[in-house]
This record gives structure tokens, C-alpha cells and sequence, in this order.
């Protein structure tokens, strides 16, 4: 546990970046979330279409810049909390788990969002299974990123 | 899982709440600023509704979990510098955001009603009163995080 009071501030830079990157990505991945949710439950075809692309286009401009924006200082600031011979804590295994697995799931999630919106833009179809699917994912994705809040700020173990 | 590491979590569960409200506003005003549609503002200004509720239960979590923080934690003291400034910048944001989210709410639900034209609700999104209480209330989040990271003037 490394309370405020006693961290080093040559740490403090990295660790502004990481939260406010993460606050971010938290933020506009509700706001995607949202968006698939409400094309999906939506019946007027030019809802479904705005909505499902507005999902997208949060997914790739607000919420892929953001994660970068958490997950680039959370390397710099564990090189500067951990060197090689430490052992890793769990909350940072969960950390790192939930990132790049994460970045997984939300590539996987911008390609069924994305396809999907470009199909209900076209009209191809009036519901789209891979925008739902997308929700779905993004959901999931949602809940890991409030697991790994907790396990960065509770720190178990 | 100690109980100071609780109160941090919930403070910090605060915080993201209050800015993925800010975000939710944010969002909807990037998408409604030069809809041509009725329609499509409406369902775009839908999206700032999440906003007041989130800033709200947000801000008080942020408050309560914070001051429990600090009087749970000998190194942390109420009269210190950053926390005062903390709490400062909470106020300003309090206010300038919930005026904020009480002006784009109402600009919701005249879009929701669907019988203003998109020229006057864009009028409205671009109304440069609550443009600038949502970007002092955004500079204040972001100052109120970096004093709460940084704590200046609190001894390493």
C-alpha cells in the first residue's frame, strides 16, 4: 500500500496520467455502452443507424485514445514503483491482466461495432447482431475496468 | 484489504463518476453542435442525461469518502493547503456543473418534445453561457485530480 502521503514525487506525473486516462476510458466507454444499449433496444431503423455509429465513433476516438492514455504511464509508473527482482502484487496482476486483455476485447469490440454500424448505415439490415454483439462485449469490458479500479485503488494482497 | 484502502476506492469510484458524467455531456454536445436533424440532436442530447445524475451521486461519494479519508489518515490533516484547495475546487465544480447540467437537461427535453427546429436547438447547444460552465467545470475536475495526485505541499 503506497498511500499519497508517502509517495515519492518523482512517481506523481505517471500516476496523474494513468487516473486521468483511466477516468476517461471509464467515462467514454459508459458513454459507448450506453449508445449500443439504446441502438439495440431502439425500434425507428434511423435511431438504431445513429445510435450504433455514435457507439462507434466513441469506441474508436474517445474510448482506444484513452486507454493509451491509462496504460502507457502504468508501465511508466510501475518501472518506478517495481524493478525486475520484485515480486508482482495482485492488484498489479489484476492491473495488467484487465489492460491487455482488455485491449483485446476492445479491438474485438471496435470491429463488431464498427461493421455493424456501417451495415445499419447502409440499411443492408434494420437490426444488426454484430452492433448487439459489440454491446455485449463492451459491457463486459466495462465491468473488468471497474474490477481493475478496485483492485488498483483497494490493492488486494 | 484495509479500510483506508476502502475509502480510497470509494473516493475514487466518486471521481470517475463525476468525470464520466462530464464525459457524457461532453459527448453529447461534440454530436449535437451541428445536427441538421431534429432528430438526431434529440436522441444526441438524450445521451447529457446520465450527466446530472452521475456528477451528483459522484460528488457526494467523492465528498464523503474523502473527508472520511482524511480524518482516517494521521499523515492527512482538514486545514492542510491541497485538501482546502480540494475542497474548493469541489464547490466550484458542484456549482458550475450542476448549472451546467440543469441548462443542456432543459435543452433535452425541448429537443425530446421534437417540435423545435434543429437551427434553434443548435442556438441552444452553442449558447456560450453554458458552454463556459461546462469548460470551468471540466478545468476544475482537472485541477481538483491533479492537487488529489500531486498534494502540494504535503511532505514525500
Amino acid at each position: 500500500v503506497t498511500p499519497g502521503a508517502i509517495r515519492p514525487s518523482d512517481w506523481e506525473l505517471p500516476v496523474f496520467l494513468h487516473v486521468l486516462g483511466a477516468t476517461l476510458l471509464v467515462g467514454t466507454l459508459s458513454v459507448a455502452v450506453v449508445a449500443l444499449i439504446a441502438a439495440w433496444r431502439r425500434d425507428r431503423p434511423a435511431q438504431v443507424a445513429f445510435l450504433s455509429r455514435l457507439g462507434f465513433w466513441t469506441l474508436l476516438l474517445g474510448v482506444f485514445p484513452s486507454y493509451w492514455l491509462m496504460r502507457i504511464p502504468a508501465e511508466w509508473a510501475a518501472s518506478k514503483e517495481f524493478d525486475d527482482t520484485d515480486d508482482e502484487p495482485a492488484w498489479l496482476g489484476i492491473g495488467y491482466l484487465v489492460g491487455d486483455l482488455g485491449l483485446l476485447l476492445l479491438i474485438l469490440t471496435l470491429v463488431l461495432a464498427g461493421i455493424g454500424a456501417y451495415k445499419l448505415r447502409r440499411g443492408d439490415e434494420a437490426r444488426s447482431g454484430l452492433a448487439r454483439a459489440g454491446a455485449v462485449l463492451a459491457t463486459i469490458l466495462l465491468a473488468a475496468y471497474v474490477v481493475a479500479v478496485w483492485a488498483m485503488t483497494a490493492k488486494p494482497g | 484489504v484495509s479500510l483506508y484502502d476502502w475509502l480510497l476506492f470509494f473516493h475514487v469510484a466518486g471521481a470517475f463518476m463525476v468525470v464520466a458524467g462530464l464525459v457524457f455531456l461532453g459527448v453529447a454536445l461534440i454530436v449535437a453542435w451541428r445536427r441538421e436533424r431534429t432528430d438526431e440532436a434529440a436522441v444526441a442530447l438524450w445521451l447529457a442525461k446520465p450527466n446530472a445524475r452521475l456528477f451528483d451521486v459522484g460528488g457526494v461519494a467523492l465528498l464523503i469518502f474523502g473527508l472520511w479519508l482524511v480524518f482516517h489518515q494521521d499523515a492527512y490533516g482538514i486545514t492542510d493547503g491541497w485538501i482546502l484547495l480540494g475542497l474548493g475546487l469541489w464547490l466550484v465544480a458542484a456549482i458550475l456543473g450542476s448549472r451546467a447540467a440543469r441548462r443542456y437537461a432543459a435543452v433535452a427535453d425541448v429537443a425530446a418534445a421534437g417540435t423545435t427546429p434543429a437551427a434553434e436547438l443548435r442556438a441552444r447547444v452553442q449558447d456560450s453561457t453554458g458552454l463556459l460552465l461546462y469548460v470551468l467545470t471540466v478545468l476544475a475536475v482537472l485541477i481538483a485530480i491533479a492537487v488529489m495526485i500531486f498534494k502540494p505541499g504535503l511532505e514525500s
